[in-house]
């Protein structure tokens, strides 16, 4: 039995920037109901306080951010969906309702995983974030209430392509 | 641990819900590495016996029948143990590539598919005779294949390479003076998966270099 190949360069959906250079990604088969239940349920004995929006295991989180939730995107090309499709590195208080804050690793400078701003919470002063946990649920959540592994020597960034007059 | 219970470990949805969080490949390898189950597990496959049972149990994985509209059942499991033997055995599970019909509903196994076939390619184009060297300020160096970077362990040399321009083979070998780091699971993993690159700036030769 032949196991096809597969790398971070295959492009299964066309999507590209705004410029127009051609982003790579690939679409993960969606879980069957059965194993999306069990899922479901492990989700719910770990991250009870979360409330998810989604298990789709077709797109990760920079699929939803960039690909409209259609396919998995590599992390390594949000340096170049941000500097192509019109961002701007922005201070946290400016950040507004729709943009998107990005988790990058300081020691190896890597994006590790993206979401989009969704509304302030009110008395805490910070941001009610909506992501995608690899292939796994779509959470509402803080932002250092996410997957432990996103969080590793973590610095966050905020981006916008907001155009204002 | 036995090698049914990392079986048990690597299937169980526990660990099948830790690895799906990762949002590349390259965040999968590197849960793995993390991972002190999957370090036994290396461990494991370089007794034969143990790859030969591993080689069976994703062949058996493989057999699994499943609604060919959703994703493998076994995608995660399957990627795991192709991870552990490419480190190890590459060759032992090459099968994989060539015999028989394409499985569907992979995802990690297909880029753990890719990282097999780059293996076997470093190791087509490896002159795998061993060498014996010494250098200036250091000692007891030898460079065996590429699949025995655990014995590469002497002072100061972390990786060896070759290439083989045109028809002549020829040995390169690089030394690395950065804090001297031992073939760990870590940079043996690095290795596998793309992130040495040969500075070819900095490598030698091997004809160019003189024993003694």
């Amino acid at each position: 039995m032949i196991i096809p190949l597969n790398d971070v360069e295959s492009f299964e959906f066309p999507l590209a920037t705004k410029r127009g250079t051609p982003i790579p990604n690939l679409q993960k088969p969606e879980h069957s109901p059965e194993k999306a239940r069990t899922l479901i349920d492990f989700h719910d004995r770990n991250f009870q306080h979360l409330q998810r929006r989604s298990i789709s295991a077709t797109y990760n989180c920079i699929g939803m951010v960039f690909a409209s939730r259609r396919t998995f995107v590599d992390t390594k090309h949000v340096k170049v969906l941000l500097a192509e499709d019109g961002y701007r590195k922005i201070a946290e208080f400016e950040a507004r309702r729709g943009d998107v804050i990005v988790y990058r690793n300081t020691v190896n400078n890597e994006v590790v995983h993206v979401g989009v701003l969704i509304t302030e919470i009110p008395d805490e002063a910070e941001w009610l974030i909506l992501s995608k946990w690899g292939p796994g649920g779509e959470y509402f959540h803080k932002k250092r209430q996410t997957y432990p592994l996103y969080l590793e020597n973590v610095e966050f960034e905020y981006w916008t392509e907001r155009i204002e007059l | 641990m036995s090698i049914e219970q990392l079986f048990d470990y690597f299937e169980d949805i526990e660990f099948e819900f830790k690895i799906e969080h990762a949002s590349s490949f390259a965040e999968f390898v590197s849960i793995l590495q993390r991972d002190a189950e999957f370090g036994t597990l290396v461990s494991s496959v370089a007794e034969p016996v143990f790859a030969e049972t591993v080689k069976d149990r994703i062949e058996t994985l493989l057999k699994v029948e499943f609604d060919p509209h959703y994703a493998h059942p076994h995608d995660v499991s399957i990627a795991v143990y192709m991870l552990a033997l490419i480190g190890k055995d590459p060759k032992l599970i090459e099968i994989l590539l060539t015999d028989g019909p394409p499985v569907e509903g992979l995802f990690w196994a297909r880029f753990a598919a890719t990282s097999l076939q780059n293996k076997l390619k470093k190791l087509e184009n490896l002159a795998v005779d061993e060498k014996h060297l010494t250098f200036p300020n250091l000692s007891n160096i030898r460079i065996h294949s590429y699949l025995d970077l655990d014995k590469v362990a002497a002072d100061g040399v972390d990786i060896a390479l070759s290439s083989e321009p045109g028809r002549q083979k020829q040995l390169q070998f690089k030394i690395k003076n950065e804090g001297n780091p031992k073939p760990t699971l870590t940079n043996r993993l690095s290795e596998f998966y793309g992130e040495f690159k040969p500075d070819e700036n900095k490598s030698t030769s091997f004809t160019d270099r003189k024993a003694g």
